[in-house]
């Protein structure tokens, strides 16, 4: 389930091999809807639909305890308890759909070249959701397109989340400790 | 798709439809019956 658009997507997918079906949420309707603000996440469903253990932020099948879960799930074993979240999705149900509403907006813009337009929607989703790291690299995507082609600058998206928390915090948008990113 | 209340373990997942990156559509109603691992990742 990838959450930028299928483009962007296909190489990664190519490159893993993957034998599963792959779909694509650029609207970001299974973040709202599940309420997480960073991937990469791990979701566990039953035959009946339902939902029996979920890691949000974090998830790799390179990591022997998440594959563990996923093993024993497929044994017919309870998976256990699932992990906590760092930032449970505190937003009201007006701000949600706000933020759903400008995001959408903002990628509406960004698809007629309108991209100033699609930033400042996006600036304003992301300052009713400061936590939300989905959003905050949709913005550094259309802003900064050369430190994520061809290839991914980790390093420069580290520093710069910590310079605009900094801001952010010197702005009052979150408060003395700023604001609690959850960084996968 | 509008929704205010978020989905959590042990309720049911909503039914949604989303594009397949391979062409198609992915109704997840029509996964029932299967268990599911559900990987979410971006490619930023």
């Amino acid at each position: 389930m990838e959450h930028t658009g299928g483009d962007a997507a296909r190489p990664f997918v190519e490159q893993a091999g993957a034998t599963f079906p792959t779909v694509v949420d650029e609207h970001g309707v299974t973040s709202t809807l599940l309420g997480f603000k960073a991937v990469p996440n791990g979701v566990l469903v039953d035959e009946d639909g339902v939902i029996r253990w979920a890691k949000y932020g974090g998830f790799s099948i390179d990591k022997p305890a998440d594959v563990e879960v996923v093993e024993r799930f497929l044994r017919g074993e309870a998976p256990g308890p699932s992990p906590v979240r760092d930032a449970p999705y505190t937003l009201g149900p007006v701000e949600r759909e706000l933020v759903e509403t400008k995001l959408r907006l903002g990628r509406l813009l960004d698809s007629l070249n309108r991209r100033d337009e699609a930033v400042t929607e996006w600036r304003a989703a992301l300052q009713l959701d400061p936590e939300n790291l989905v959003i905050r690299k949709q913005i550094w995507v259309a802003r900064y397109p050369e430190r994520f082609h061809p290839t991914i600058d980790w390093d420069w998206q580290r520093e710069q989340l910590t310079r605009e928390r900094e801001d952010e915090v010197a702005a009052g948008i979150c408060g003395p400790d700023g604001c609690p990113v959850p960084w996968a | 798709m509008m929704t205010a209340m978020t989905t959590t373990v042990g309720q049911t997942l909503p039914d949604l439809t989303l594009p397949r990156l391979d062409g198609g559509e992915l109704r997840f109603a029509d996964l029932r019956g299967k268990k599911l691992l559900l990987f979410m990742w971006g490619s930023w």
